[in-house]
């Protein structure tokens, strides 16, 4: 075999650019912790670390979701243990009302005011500028408190008190006309009024006919009407996993409605008390116990949903750890033993370039004179 | 009678044989790094004897030629090879420029821009009153057209690239072919006078690797010392005349695309190997599918995005928006819907118009999981991973088959270095010995001289 000095030449240049590229490869590993810089090092697991790491951005979101999920539960249920607690209240109060030793029904019936207007403010919670018991549209206030009553038909009596819709009327905000509202009467000399019991009697010797339809116009010192915006629906979801989206709001009448009006029964209630009408305020004590039941029930699903999306903030953060976990065994390189090789292709390389410079110094034209 | 005359004679032309092969090793030895150069050797035989009435005596020796050291078997496995290493070298080369536009860990890959796009409107679905989610909706979608484009114009420049190189690949085979041709002549002109262009035969085996790196020319050595380069079964040269190929705009095919053909005949050459078949293959069939690939991944995005985003309700209350341009059926022409470039309170996150409903934008974020592709087998994310594995993996693979090649032709062109490669030692070796051959010629020389002195004076 003949060895000539080109062929020693490109050998040698090939062996040191080869020991080079594996330098290159080893050093890229341990500078970047990942095993393949480019997707043709390995397809395969290119495909499985972006899979991975898609699965990862996903978890993210889902996670996400989850706290989002839970801080829109928190405002709907904060407000809706208060609303249960007013319930409570209410219910004391007619209680109090109803046993035969009565307080003053006045103060009770300014309490329920002052309760029933709580309820509303809780029922218009928000949520930042979301009204968190509006459904889909919560840019709009669900309840509208009303404390005028503009209108109202009743038949006089002479002589004689008839009860309107409302009580605790405010002093001097009566106006009375006939039934075509040509006509308005003066107080105190066709009408006299009764404004804690919310009373009209037509004064014998006034203005007034008996039997006769006139209609009343006047204030309420609380509210006398709660108007529902028309119509409020749809459950607010938060995707938590792929095939799997939970309600976190719950709708005005799911809360205030469906287990009986609260708005009403506080109204009812407050009416009864200033007109002393004992077996209503019994009767409405009933309707108190079933709305407050519903509130009640309604409260600890949203404390359920709560815990649901708790424990899948756990599972995805398990998942998350169990994801890592697998993407770092497909795309990280394994430092100690990178290390190492780097190591034994440093010295390698080492070797290649002193055999070459050695080589070089050997030729028969060093030993001719 | 074998006179002193004679002697001289022997001695004159053994001087001359020593003086040429003395030339001829220093050419060896200039040329010991030069590419291409097979070493010479003075072909040496004894002269005829003639017949005295002492015997039969020699006349010395005589110089039959400088001729080349080469092994024509393994030019021709190396030609072989080459065509191999030149046509999945060009290959890799082409698929590596593919590959850096699909990073593996996807930092800013499409990937990673979809999944931002479906992130930003979970987001929105989460606060569907919200402006400032919908201009990230806006951002995140813009991004997305962005890289759509950016991976478009990328193939682009591959493609003007590659054609460049494939045109650069058929000019310098025009240029080869005309080289050969010329040597073919002056080759055979010599070869009548029963000598051998040593210097023009290396210089037409050197353009000969050279071409079988580039195609797969087949090279056939003709008994008058010219070779014919057949290109698939055409003729490329022949004997003086060489044939041209060129690479221009066919209008009958899309965009104009460049093809490679004959000059004379307008015939598409068969390329089945080297840089071009690889250059070819590249840019006709692997880019053109990736391509497509892209082209679906837009086109599916976009009917799918619209047809859920013209059924939502917009924050300004506005209906029937489309969310991209409803021409962007490809990755190059893909855009948002110039109402929405306009007006981000046009993005419809409500399916029944309430400000608070998410849905429309939730359904439109659960795209990012939802099988749209290929039968409603899979994700668009998923079919774009698919994409960025089988690049990777053919870039891998004409990486792999490139390094064998290589590794084949650095054995074949190990061997022809062995047989036609210059040893310093070797021919310093020889030089001392035709030194000492010369030296001792002349000692010969001095002696008869003096012989005939002594015969000359003394008489």
């Amino acid at each position: 075999m003949r060895v000539t000095d080109a062929q020693m030449h490109r050998d040698m240049g090939r062996a040191i650019a080869n020991s080079l590229v594996h330098l290159d490869r080893y050093q890229l590993q341990a500078a970047t912790g990942r095993r393949f810089q480019k997707a043709s090092e390995d397809p395969g697991s290119t495909v499985q670390a972006q899979k991975l790491q898609t699965m990862l951005d996903q978890n993210a979101t889902y996670q996400n979701n989850v706290h989002d999920g839970l801080h829109w539960l928190a405002a709907t249920e904060a407000p809706m243990a208060s609303v249960g607690e007013l319930l409570t209240q209410l219910k004391e109060t007619a209680l109090r009302g109803s046993s035969d030793t009565a307080e003053d029904h006045n103060t009770l019936a300014a309490f329920v005011d002052q309760l029933l207007t709580e309820i509303i403010s809780h029922a218009n919670a928000t949520d930042g500028e979301r009204y968190v018991f509006a459904g889909f549209a919560t840019n709009t206030a669900p309840y509208t408190a009303s404390s005028t009553v503009t209108g109202e038909t009743f038949r006089a009596t002479l002589g004689a008190e008839v009860d309107l819709a409302q009580t605790g009327l405010e002093r001097g905000s009566v106006a009375l006309t006939n039934a075509q509202g040509s006509l308005t009467y003066r107080e105190g000399v066709d009408y006299r009024v009764d404004y804690s019991t919310g009373r009209i009697e037509a004064l014998v010797g006034g203005a007034l006919t008996n039997a006769t339809d006139y209609r009343v116009s006047y204030k309420t010192t609380g509210p006398n009407t709660v108007t529902a915006a028309a119509p409020i629906a749809g459950d607010i979801v938060r995707q938590l996993g792929p095939e799997r989206t939970e309600p976190v709001n719950m709708t005005g009448p799911q809360v205030f409605a469906d287990g009986g009006n609260v708005f009403q029964i506080a109204i009812d209630l407050k009416n009864a008390l200033r007109r002393g009408d004992m077996p209503r305020t019994r009767q409405l004590l009933q309707s108190i116990d079933d709305a407050s039941a519903h509130v009640a029930a309604q409260t600890g699903l949203m404390g359920a949903r709560s815990a649901a999306f708790e424990s899948q903030r756990i599972m995805l953060e398990t998942d998350e750890l169990a994801l890592k976990a697998h993407l770092s065994q497909v795309q990280d390189a394994d430092l100690p033993d990178v290390m190492l090789k780097l190591t034994a292709q440093q010295n390698a390389y080492q070797a290649a370039l002193g055999a070459t410079s050695r080589m070089f110094q050997m030729s028969l034209a060093n030993f001719l004179q | 009678m074998f006179g002193l005359q004679s002697t001289l004679e022997i001695a004159r032309r053994a001087l001359r044989a020593q003086q040429l092969t003395i030339g001829v090793l220093g050419n060896n030895i200039a040329n010991v790094e030069t590419r291409g150069f097979s070493r010479r050797r003075v072909e040496l035989s004894p002269g005829a004897d003639i017949m005295t009435g002492d015997g039969f005596l020699g006349t010395g020796v005589d110089v039959m030629g400088v001729t080349r050291v080469r092994d024509r078997a393994l030019d021709g496995l190396y030609r072989e090879h080459t065509n191999a290493s030149g046509r999945w070298g060009a290959m890799q080369e082409t698929l590596a420029r593919v590959e850096s536009a699909f990073p593996a860990n996807d930092d800013g890959g499409l990937g990673k821009s979809l999944t931002e796009f479906y992130g930003s409107w979970n987001d929105l679905a989460n606060q569907p009153e919200s402006r400032a989610a919908r201009i990230a909706v806006r951002e995140k979608g813009r991004a997305l057209v962005d890289t759509f484009h950016r991976l478009d114009k990328h193939m682009d420049a591959l493609l003007g690239d590659v054609n460049d190189a494939i045109g650069e690949k058929a000019d310098r085979i025009n240029d080869i072919a005309g080289r050969v041709a010329q040597i073919n002549d002056i080759v055979v002109m010599a070869d009548s006078r029963g000598q051998e262009a040593s210097s023009l035969l290396d210089e037409r085996d050197l353009l000969l690797d050279e071409l079988s790196e580039i195609t797969d020319a087949q090279v056939d050595e003709r008994p008058n010392g010219s070779v014919a380069v057949t290109l698939g079964s055409e003729i490329l040269v022949q004997g003086g005349t060489a044939r041209h190929i060129e690479f221009v705009a066919d209008p009958s095919l899309n965009g104009g695309q460049h093809v490679l053909r004959w000059t004379d005949t307008r015939r598409e050459p068969a390329i089945s190997g080297g840089r071009l078949a690889g250059l070819l293959e590249a840019r006709d069939t692997r880019v053109q599918s990736y391509r497509k690939t892209l082209d679906e991944l837009a086109a599916a995005l976009v009917t799918e995005t619209n047809r859920l985003h013209t059924a939502g309700t917009g924050l300004d209350g506005s209906t029937g928006n489309a969310f991209f341009g409803a021409d962007g059926v490809t990755g190059r022409d893909i855009s948002l819907d110039a109402g929405i470039e306009q007006e981000v309170s046009r993005i419809a996150a409500s399916s029944g118009g309430d400000r608070g409903d998410g849905r429309q934008a939730l359904a439109l974020a659960q795209l990012a999981t939802a099988r749209l592709l290929h039968g409603g087998t899979e994700t668009l994310s998923g079919a774009y991973r698919t994409l960025v594995g089988q690049i990777g993996f053919e870039a891998g693979q004409a990486t792999s088959f490139h390094d064998a090649q290589e590794s084949i032709l650095a054995t074949i062109d190990s061997q022809r270095a062995e047989i036609s490669g210059v040893s310093l030692d070797e021919e310093m070796t020889n030089m001392m010995s035709a030194q000492h051959a010369y030296q001792a010629m002349v000692k010969v020389t001095s002696t008869i001289d003096d012989m005939l002195n002594t015969l000359i004076s003394q008489m």
